[in-house]
Order: structure tokens, then C-alpha cells, then sequence
């Protein structure tokens, strides 16, 4: 450590402590994003957030544990970095073995934007503007302090965006196998990283073939980059083979994005100006509309000085996130909604996220070539990002969109009144649920227990003690594990309700000798009282009458639609449960 | 009794006396033959008994508590080996990670200037050494080759070693003008017949203060021998033997040969120099290692019953202090491109490991000079490893395939033999394993530039296959027959077009220099 430091402060010129006040900005930065986020409890907003934990937790702690439960549709990296310290019941709870993660891929990413940056212009000026705009967007700040995978897929990407980048001008094939790892690990991450790989090996196969004009080395540099950043893909294929027995299970199977794409009907699929637009308003919500401006601008300024050159391909690698996920949007194999675009609802707004590193690259770049050009976007951004910090974020709305006061209290109920033995659950359907209700991952029978849970679902009386059954959004069926299992008639003899609202029913086990008064569960429906913001629409309701008793202005009649995905705002059932929570 | 004794141990050995040894050479007496070797080495240090008589009873006591566990708790037994053997191939992944990070990050190989040469007026004397056997067609380029090295002739003394009952050699040996430094070595017959044998026998007529071994078909850098001088002045005393870089000046005649130089080029860009950086025993690389000529001696020189000399020498200097160098000067040799040629080659090669690796096991404590250089560790994965991963890898890939074929049968079965840590590790060796080593192959050719043989690494799994099967055979021969020298064949590439064109590409200038040849017989 001495003779670190000592080594950089003999070297102190101006890049070394201009970097070093970079990366030490944001650590500050992101610490106190963390303590923000930590303080008022967004930073676990997403449902996501806490099925990673719960993933990476069930490998340690479960009826079956062990790599087989790092699934199938979910890329596994980001669990198996959880694994470490998600053993630790507060490192656990608190979200903090991801959140770590998060923070440090935060540091990486703001590295990374300053160094590539300054290995083009080797203008101090430019890196730093373009590090800010990295360090200071709102929405990766909030993201740092959760454990969802987007830092860490950024950082991962970038990083081998940018050993391309040196390669290119090097030449040295350490950098170029390096580059390839670090691709290996980002496809390892999120799927959109599969996309960059494919992007990316063309650009070194490119580079290669520039470099002398020569076929052959073209062909061994992209054979040298892609047989190892390839290699993450081909384990994850031949992973979903042994476990699941279909290399494309994780594309096509229940809960894949395409799944979950054509189940909820995706408006943008085959619809290219749909699609556009809608990533459009995605990126706006992310980076604000200036900045997104801006990074078109700078796209041209870098088209401009640095034309396709041997050493200037691999920066336009920093455009293939967003083309990827408006080619996803196009090709439906992924959805997602802005408030601006019918159906006015927030579905997967983080997706805009990606346009970020885009952003501040191309920025940094403009700032270098045109150094008076600060005076005009320092203001610009800064104004962007103070709009973006003072209004409540898109992100995070998206997050906290559904409100499930029923899942809470169910959760809580549960949490107070533990039972020994085991219980079934599905966790697919209540993640929140399970997380919060703090049920030992040991004692869980879930989607995800093999044998045991065929055996339960046939017998329950074998091993469960208690069942959580229930749906957790309004118009879902009841869940999957639910809908099997009340089918057994040994619900009715050997089980009793102990909690049941609108959402979540919760049966124990009979106990010998002392067997309670079954209710119907009619009934029990009719005794539970309704949880606080949540309202049974009875018949003759409308909309508008509902806003106006429940909060006295009945203009909120919109906000209801929005909060409950209501598809048609005048058709709404008798039976059906509203969410009041605006 | 004394059968039983003979039986277990072999027979004893009668050394030659003083007056035999004036007139034949050194050598010895066992079961009524009569063995010359021409080396001063003990025979404890030589390959001449497989085992020693603490290892045979060691081997014994191991058969008989493996077979009487097996009895008691087979399965029990069989997890433990296959535990084992996973955890052995899974360092020997991590070593060899460690070994080409190494390369890279810290490069070893020494790099001679032109300046450094061009400073140097007074050369020392340097031998060549080259024995030949039955390899007469690859003659004329050899000895162009020679002529054209960039060293003062005064100093330079080549010896070309020719068996005495390889009479086509000796015959054709008179077609050509030989320059007054080559001097022509008739080695008498006698067993073992051996390369080392003959470098040995010419070892007593070297009159250079350094010393170096050229294979017949070899094609070396012209300024290798200046390098090699400058290198070791470079190098502090501990460097006894500079290897120079092997490659091929034939590459692309066949499938074989581009495999065959993939292997190569892995082999001497990436192993020996990350090898050197941690200063581990380095198998020499058979050809083209620079020795002075003083350690030789004090080294007992080359152990003739051992058919890869070369690792063996390559142990024994390490356990004597010594230490190896690289040097970044390259050799051309000729690429294996027939696969029986490949085969008997591989399975000597192997052979020889496994007598090294024996050999050295006897007296394994010697390698301990001290605890910071461990290389009785880095010995056994170098050359115990090696061999061992050769026999490993098709059990590995074995049960693999049968677990994916019949899993719904005997699935189950098979995880039994697999605890939970084991099962990642092979599961982990098994992937990740051979797709680096695969992965290594194509490093090795873009370092070295053999940038259009990348793609041919996907098909080194059928070439590990076919070493494999040469592990097997080796080990055949090792029990049957352990110092027989299955002789390589050279020259193949001379009748193929593609293959002389290609290397008269490589090395600038014409193969053969016909003003050696006598002009009265070249018709």
C-alpha cells in the first residue's frame, strides 16, 4: 500500500491526480446515493432487487441447495457475486451483498467513460465532463444503490468496450484476450450484452482486417475474441440443456422476456416507429431530453473527427445498447411502456438506462474537440439533471407502481406468526412476500425444490405445514403452486385457514387433537376486513364515483387507471379490487 | 531367493573395469550383455532400472491397500480415486492459467540486439553437435544450413555422429565437400542406441567452450549461436542451458503439421517462457539447447538409456542449481505430416516422460534447494501432470458422455461417485479445462504469427484423442521395451511441393547449397 501510494504521488502530474479525484468524486457521490436510498427504503423498490437476493440466497440456504438454483432465465453472474456475503442474514435483509456489487460497477463505470474519453481526445477537460455525466445521472445513481444487474452489466460491457478500444491502437493480444473475458462475463450478466459481443466481434474482426489489409489476420483476431467472449453464451446453453433440457429454455420457457412478451401482448412488436419512439421516451426518462440531444450532437462531432478509422470503430461500440433494445422492442422480445404512448403505463422504463454510458462518451468527446462548448453544456446538463433530481423519477415510480398493501400484510402476518416445519410457497408469484416475511430459505417448498415439491403437490400432508396460496396483482389467477395444490382434497381434511385477505390465503395443518372449525372460504372472505387503499368494486360502481368517495376529487379517476393497469376505464367487474393507493 | 530378488529388482549391474573403460568407453555388464553409454553418469541417476527398489516396494504396498479397500468398500474407494484424480487435473488447470499469465505479464525470454552482436570482436569456440541415423536425405540441407551460420569458421567445429551400422549414411556422407570444421563421427556400435548415446560419445571430441545439438532436419536462426553467447554473458553463473524458440518451416503441408505447429508454437511462445519466469524445471526442447560445455561435464552429460534426453537434462539441472533460459532466436525444424510418423514419436516422447518422471521420484527431496522455488511441486505438474492428464482426459470425457447418453438409467449412479465439491471441480476442469487449453493453442499461434492456423485449434480435440492413445502405447513399450528409440523419420517434406516451397518462403534462400555437393557425383 506504502509504495502504491508512494509510486503515485512520484508521478503526480495532472492525469494521475485528476484521476484519482475522479474516482475519489465518486465514491463520494455514490455513498451518499446509498445513504439516500437507504434511508427512505427505495433502494429495494423493485420486486427484482429482491429475487436476486433471493436467488443467490436459496444456492446457500434452501431444501435443494446448490448451483441448480441459480435457474434458468435469469443470467447467473450477479447471484453468484451475491454469494459471498448473502449467507449473512443482514447483508441478506438490507440488500447490501448486492448493493455492493452495484457501488463498486458504479466506480467502473465512471473509469471506464473518463479513460475512453481520454485515450481518444487526451483532453483532461473532456474526461472529466464526460465522468460527471455518468457519475451525476439521477437513475444510476438510484440503480447503484439497489442490487438489480444494470450496473453490473454496464460496467462489465464497458470495460470490454474499452480493452477494444486499447487493442485497436496496440495491438497487444493480451489486450485483445482480456477484452474477450471481460465480454465473456458481461454475456454472463444481462442478454443484452449477447448482442454486444456479436457487435463487437465484428468491429475487431474489422480492425484486424484495416490493421494490414490482410484476410488472415481479420479471421485469427476474430477467432481469438470471439471463441472466448462466446464461451459464457455456450456454458449458458449447455447449462439450460442439463438442467432443463432445452439449450433455449432460458429464451422460450416460463418467465423468459419473451414470455412475458407475448403473454402481456407487446405493442411495439414489428412496429418500427412504435418502437422508436417508445425507446425515445424511454431514454428521456432516464437522461432527461437535453442530454439526449446532446449525445446525437456529439455522435456527429465523433462521425465528423474521427470518421470509421482502424482506431475509431470500437467507440461506436458505445451505441449498441440502445440499438439493441430498440431491436428488441421491434422484434417483441422484450416490452416495455412510458407513460407518454398508450397504454400510458410504466413497464420496464430502466431500459432507457442504457443509453447513458452513449451519452456521457459522446458528450466528453464534443467537450474535447470544442473546449468553449463547457460554457454551453455544462449549464445544459447540470439544468437536465437538476430537473431529473428535483422531480420524482420515472425509475423509481415504475418501481412503486403497484402497491400491494394485501402482500404486505400478509407478509407481516406471517412473519409474526412462524410455524415449525415447512412451508410451500410460490415464490415465482411472492417474492416480495417470501423476502419480507422472512421465512428460513431452508424451510421453503417452492418452484424451485425438485422432487420434493412434486411430492408435496401430490401429498401435501407429507411435508408442508403451511400453505401460502393467493395472486399477487389484481386480474393474475391464483398462483401456480396454489392452483394444484387446493385441488387436493387433503386441504379440506388436514388443513385450516389462519389468514386470508383479498390476495394471499394462508392454511396451517391440522394439529393432532386439536382440530378447529373449518370455515368455508366464502366466509373468511366476507370476516377479512379489507386492508387500508384497497377497495372491492361492488355493482353499479364507476370509476369516477369510486375517486371522488375515496379521495374527494374525482379527476383522480385517471390515476386509478394508471395504478391498476385498468385496460378499458369503463369496464370494471363486481369482485374486482382496486388499488387506492395514489 | 535370489530369483525372487531378481525378479522384483532386476538383476544387479557389473561395472566395466578401469581397462575396459580405456578401451570401450563407459559402460556396464547386466545379464550376460554388455551396455555402453559413453556418460559418466551413475546409473541410479540414469533411466537404465525403471524403478528403484524403495519405489517397486512403495508401488507394491500401494497395489495391495488400493486392492484390499476395493474389496472392503469399492465405492467408497472409487470416490476417493476419482476425488483424486479431479483434484489433480483441476491444479494442473490452474497451473497452467498461472503459467501463461506468467508469459505474458512477465515476459523471460532474452532478447539479443544487432548492436549487442555487432560490439563483440573475439567469439569463443562453439561446437555443433548432430547425430544422424538412417536420415541421409535431409543431408544437403542440414549441412547448408550450417554453412550458412553467421559465426567465425575458425571457431566453429560441426560434428555430424553417424552410427557405425547406418552404412547408406556413412556412404553418402563422402558426396558432399565438407568444409574443414566439420568433423565426421563414426559412434561404434553398442546398446543402448540412442540419440543421447551419440551426443555423448561426440561430447568426448568437442573442443568448443560451448556446445549445442542441431537435429539433422533442423533449419536455425544464422545468428543463434552469437545470441546464445551473448545470453549466457547476459545471464547470471546459475544459467547453464539457453533453448532456443522451435517452429516449423512447414506448417501448412498437411492437416497434421498445422495442428502439429499450433502445438509448437503454444508450446515455446507461451509454456517454456512462463516456465522460465518462475524459474521451474524446463523440458528442454530436444534440439537446439546451448549448453557450456565445463556444466556438461560436471553433469554427467546426457543419460543414454532415457528416449527424451532432453526432459531428463532438463530435471537434472535444476536439481544441481542450474537454471534455463530462453532466448528469442527461433529454429526451423520439420513438421510431423505423417500420422504413423506422429504417432511413434508422440508414444517415445511420452515414454520418456514417464522414465523422467520415475526417475526423478527416486530421489524426489533432491529438487528442495529451498522453500522458495518449489519445484517438486511445479516437477509433478510439468511432467507428472502432463502424462497423467493424457490418461485422465478420455476417462474424464468417457463418463460424460455416457452420463448425457444414459442418464435416466444411470444417472444417479454415476453423481454417487461425485460429492458436491468434487463435482464442481471436475464439472469446472472439465469445461472451462479444455476449452482453455484449447484456447491456448490458438494464443500460442497469434503470438507467434501463425495467424491463418488460429482455426485449426477447434480441431485439437481429436488431436489430444490421438495423444491419448500414444499415452497408452507409451506406456506398453515403457514395460516392454524402455530403451528402445523408435526413430523419427525426416525428409517428408522434401517430395512435397507445397511443403519446400513453403519453406524456402520461410527461410529467404534456397534449401540446399549444391556447390557442397561434389559436382563429379551429382549426376
Amino acid at each position: 500500500m506504502k509504495n502504491f501510494l508512494n509510486k503515485y504521488i512520484k508521478k503526480s502530474n495532472k492525469e494521475t491526480v485528476v484521476f484519482l479525484s475522479i474516482i475519489a468524486f465518486a465514491i463520494i457521490c455514490s455513498v451518499i446515493s446509498f445513504i439516500y436510498y437507504y434511508n427512505n427504503g427505495l433502494y429495494l423498490a423493485y420486486g427484482d432487487a429482491k429475487a436476486h437476493l433471493n436467488i443467490a440466497r436459496r444456492v446457500l440456504f434452501s431444501l435443494t441447495p446448490g448451483a441448480t438454483q441459480l435457474g434458468g432465465i435469469w443470467l447467473p453472474l450477479p447471484h453468484i457475486l451475491f454469494l459471498p456475503t448473502v449467507w449473512n442474514d443482514f447483508m441478506y435483509y438490507s440488500g447490501l451483498s448486492g448493493t455492493i456489487v452495484s457501488m463498486i460497477s458504479f466506480i467502473v463505470i465512471v473509469i471506464t467513460i473518463f479513460k475512453a474519453v481520454y485515450f481518444y481526445t487526451r483532453s483532461l477537460l473532456g474526461s472529466i465532463i464526460g465522468a460527471l455525466v455518468v457519475m451525476l445521472s439521477p437513475s444510476l445513481l438510484y440503480f447503484q444503490t439497489t442490487p438489480m444487474t444494470e450496473p453490473l452489466s454496464i460496467a462489465t460491457a464497458l470495460v470490454a468496450i474499452y480493452l477494444i478500444i486499447k487493442w485497436s491502437r496496440s495491438n497487444n493480444l493480451i489486450t485483445l484476450i482480456l477484452a474477450a473475458f471481460l465480454a465473456a462475463i458481461a454475456t454472463l450478466c444481462r442478454y443484452d450484452n449477447w448482442f454486444i459481443v456479436v457487435t463487437s466481434s465484428l468491429v475487431v474482426a474489422l480492425v484486424g482486417y484495416i490493421r494490414n489489409r490482410k484476410l488472415k489476420q481479420a479471421e485469427s483476431s476474430l477467432f481469438i475474441f470471439s471463441s472466448l467472449a462466446c464461451f459464457g453464451i455456450f456454458l449458458w446453453l449447455l447449462w439450460n440443456l442439463v438442467i432443463f433440457g432445452n439449450p433455449l429454455n432460458f429464451a422460450l420457457g416460463e418467465g423468459s422476456a419473451s414470455w412475458f412478451a407475448t403473454s402481456q401482448n407487446a405493442t411495439t412488436k414489428h412496429h418500427l416507429y412504435l418502437s422508436l419512439i417508445t425507446f425515445m421516451w424511454l431514454m428521456i426518462e432516464n437522461i432527461g431530453v437535453l442530454t439526449l440531444v446532446l449525445l446525437n450532437i456529439g455522435v456527429i462531432v465523433y462521425l465528423l473527427r474521427y470518421r470509421f478509422k482502424r482506431e475509431s470503430l470500437p467507440g461506436y461500440l458505445f451505441l449498441a445498447p440502445i440499438v439493441f433494445n430498440l431491436l428488441a422492442l421491434y422484434l417483441g422480445q422484450s416490452i416495455a411502456f412510458t407513460q407518454h404512448l398508450p397504454p400510458h403505463l410504466l413497464y420496464n422504463t430502466r431500459y432507457g438506462l442504457n443509453a447513458l454510458p452513449a451519452a456521457a462518451f459522446f458528450i466528453g468527446i464534443t467537450t474535447a474537440k470544442f473546449k468553449k462548448s463547457i460554457f454551453l453544456l455544462v449549464p445544459i446538463v447540470g439544468l437536465q439533471y437538476y430537473l431529473l433530481f428535483t422531480s420524482p423519477l420515472t425509475i423509481i415510480q415504475d418501481a412503486t407502481k403497484v402497491q400491494r398493501p394485501s402482500e404486505h400484510a400478509a407478509a407481516e402476518w406471517i412473519k409474526n406468526h412462524p410455524v415449525e416445519g415447512l412451508v410451500l410457497v410460490s415464490t415465482g408469484t411472492f417474492d416480495t412476500l417470501t423476502f419480507q416475511s422472512r421465512i428460513p430459505e431452508e424451510k421453503i417448498i417452492y418452484e424451485g425444490s425438485g422432487k420434493i415439491l412434486k411430492d408435496t403437490l401430490k401429498n401435501p400432508t407429507k411435508y408442508a405445514t403451511r400453505i401460502i396460496t393467493g395472486r399477487n396483482v389484481i386480474g393474475s389467477d391464483t398462483d401456480p403452486i396454489g392452483k394444484i395444490v387446493l385441488k387436493s382434497p387433503e386441504i379440506n381434511t388436514h388443513y385450516h385457514v389462519v389468514f386470508s385477505n383479498l390476495f394471499v390465503t394462508v392454511y396451517d395443518r391440522n394439529l393432532k387433537g386439536s382440530w378447529p372449525e373449518i370455515k368455508s372460504k366464502d366466509q373468511l372472505t366476507k370476516t377479512t376486513e379489507l386492508v387500508k387503499y384497497e377497495y372491492l368494486v361492488k355493482a353499479g360502481d364507476n370509476l369516477w364515483k369510486i375517486a371522488e368517495e375515496k379521495s374527494g376529487d374525482p379527476k383522480n379517476w385517471q390515476k386509478l387507471v394508471e395504478i391498476n393497469n385498468i385496460q378499458n376505464p369503463r369496464l370494471i367487474h363486481p369482485g374486482q379490487v382496486l388499488n387506492l393507493n395514489i | 531367493m535370489k530369483k525372487i530378488r531378481n525378479f522384483l529388482f532386476g538383476h544387479p549391474i557389473t561395472p566395466f573395469t578401469d581397462d575396459e573403460i580405456q578401451k570401450k568407453g563407459n559402460g556396464f555388464h547386466y545379464k550376460n550383455n554388455e551396455f555402453i553409454h559413453h556418460s559418466s553418469l551413475h546409473h541410479k541417476e540414469s533411466a537404465f532400472y525403471r524403478l528403484s527398489r524403495l519405489q517397486i516396494i512403495f508401488i507394491l504396498i500401494f497395489a495391495v491397500v488400493l486392492i484390499a479397500s476395493f474389496i472392503l468398500n469399492w465405492h467408497t474407494t472409487l470416490v476417493v480415486v476419482i476425488a483424486m484424480l479431479t483434484i489433480l487435473y483441476f491444479s494442473d488447470l490452474l497451473f497452467n492459467l498461472y503459467l501463461i499469465y506468467r508469459s505474458f505479464s512477465k515476459p523471460a525470454e532474452i532478447k539479443i540486439t544487432d548492436e549487442q552482436i555487432n560490439s563483440i570482436k573475439e567469439w569463443p569456440r562453439y561446437t555443433i553437435l548432430c547425430p544422424l541415423y538412417k536420415e541421409w536425405q535431409v543431408l544437403p540441407q542440414f549441412i547448408s544450413a550450417m554453412t550458412r551460420l553467421d559465426y567465425p569458421k575458425d571457431k566453429l567445429q560441426v560434428m555430424l555422429l553417424l552410427e557405425q551400422d547406418d552404412a547408406e549414411t556413412i556412404s553418402h556422407i563422402k558426396d558432399f565437400n565438407l568444409p574443414k570444421y566439420f568433423d565426421v563421427v563414426i559412434v561404434p556400435h553398442s546398446k543402448p542406441k540412442t540419440k543421447p548415446k551419440a551426443c555423448n560419445y561426440g561430447l568426448k571430441f568437442t573442443k568448443g567452450e560451448y556446445i549445442v545439438i542441431y537435429d539433422a532436419e533442423d533449419i536455425p536462426d544464422v545468428l543463434q549461436l552469437k545470441k546464445a553467447v551473448l545470453a549466457f554473458k547476459k545471464t547470471d553463473s546459475r544459467v547453464a542451458c539457453i533453448q532456443a524458440k522451435l517452429n516449423f518451416y512447414n506448417p501448412h503441408q498437411n492437416l497434421i503439421s498445422k495442428i502439429f505447429t499450433a502445438e509448437y508454437s503454444l508450446w515455446f511462445e507461451l509454456v517454456l517462457t512462463g516456465l522460465q519466469s518462475i524459474h521451474a524445471p524446463i523440458p528442454l526442447g530436444g534440439t537446439s539447447n546451448h549448453f557450456k560445455t565445463a556444466n556438461l561435464h560436471k553433469l554427467g552429460g546426457w543419460d543414454s538409456f532415457n528416449v527424451t534426453e532432453d526432459c531428463d537434462l532438463g530435471m537434472r539441472l535444476v536439481k544441481h542449481g542450474y537454471r534455463t533460459a530462453i532466448i528469442d532466436s527461433l529454429t526451423l525444424e520439420e513438421a510431423n505430416s505423417g500420422i504413423k510418423n506422429w504417432f511413434g514419436q508422440r508414444t517415445r516422447w511420452i515414454k520418456g516422460y514417464m522414465q523422467t518422471y520415475l526417475l526423478h521420484m527416486r530421489r524426489p527431496q533432491d529438487f528442495i534447494r529451498s522453500w522458495k522455488e518449489p519445484h517438486v511441486i511445479t516437477f509433478q505438474l510439468i511432467v507428472g501432470g502432463k502424462v497423467m492428464s493424457m490418461f485422465i482426459n478420455p476417462l474424464m470425457w468417457g463418463i460424460t458422455i455416457v452420463y448425457f447418453l444414459f442418464r435416466s438409467q444411470i444417472g444417479l449412479f454415476i453423481e454417487s461417485f461425485f460429492p458436491t465439491p468434487i463435482l464442481y471441480m471436475g464439472v469446472l476442469s472439465l469445461l472451462l479445462g479444455n476449452f482453455l487449453y484449447l484456447y491456448y493453442y490458438m494464443v500460442g499461434c497469434a503470438k507467434h504469427g501463425h495467424h491463418e492456423l488460429v482455426k485449426y485449434a477447434f480441431l485439437v480435440p481429436f488431436y489430444w484423442l490421438a495423444m491419448s492413445m500414444a499415452a497408452w502405447a507409451a506406456l506398453y513399450k515403457l514395460l516392454m521395451n524402455p530403451h528402445y528409440w523408435s526413430k523419427t523419420n525426416h525428409g517428408l517434406h522434401l517430395d512435397n511441393k507445397k511443403a519446400t516451397s513453403e519453406a524456402i518462403k520461410k527461410i529467404g534462400t534456397r534449401l540446399i547449397d549444391n556447390t557442397l555437393i561434389r559436382p563429379a557425383l551429382t549426376h
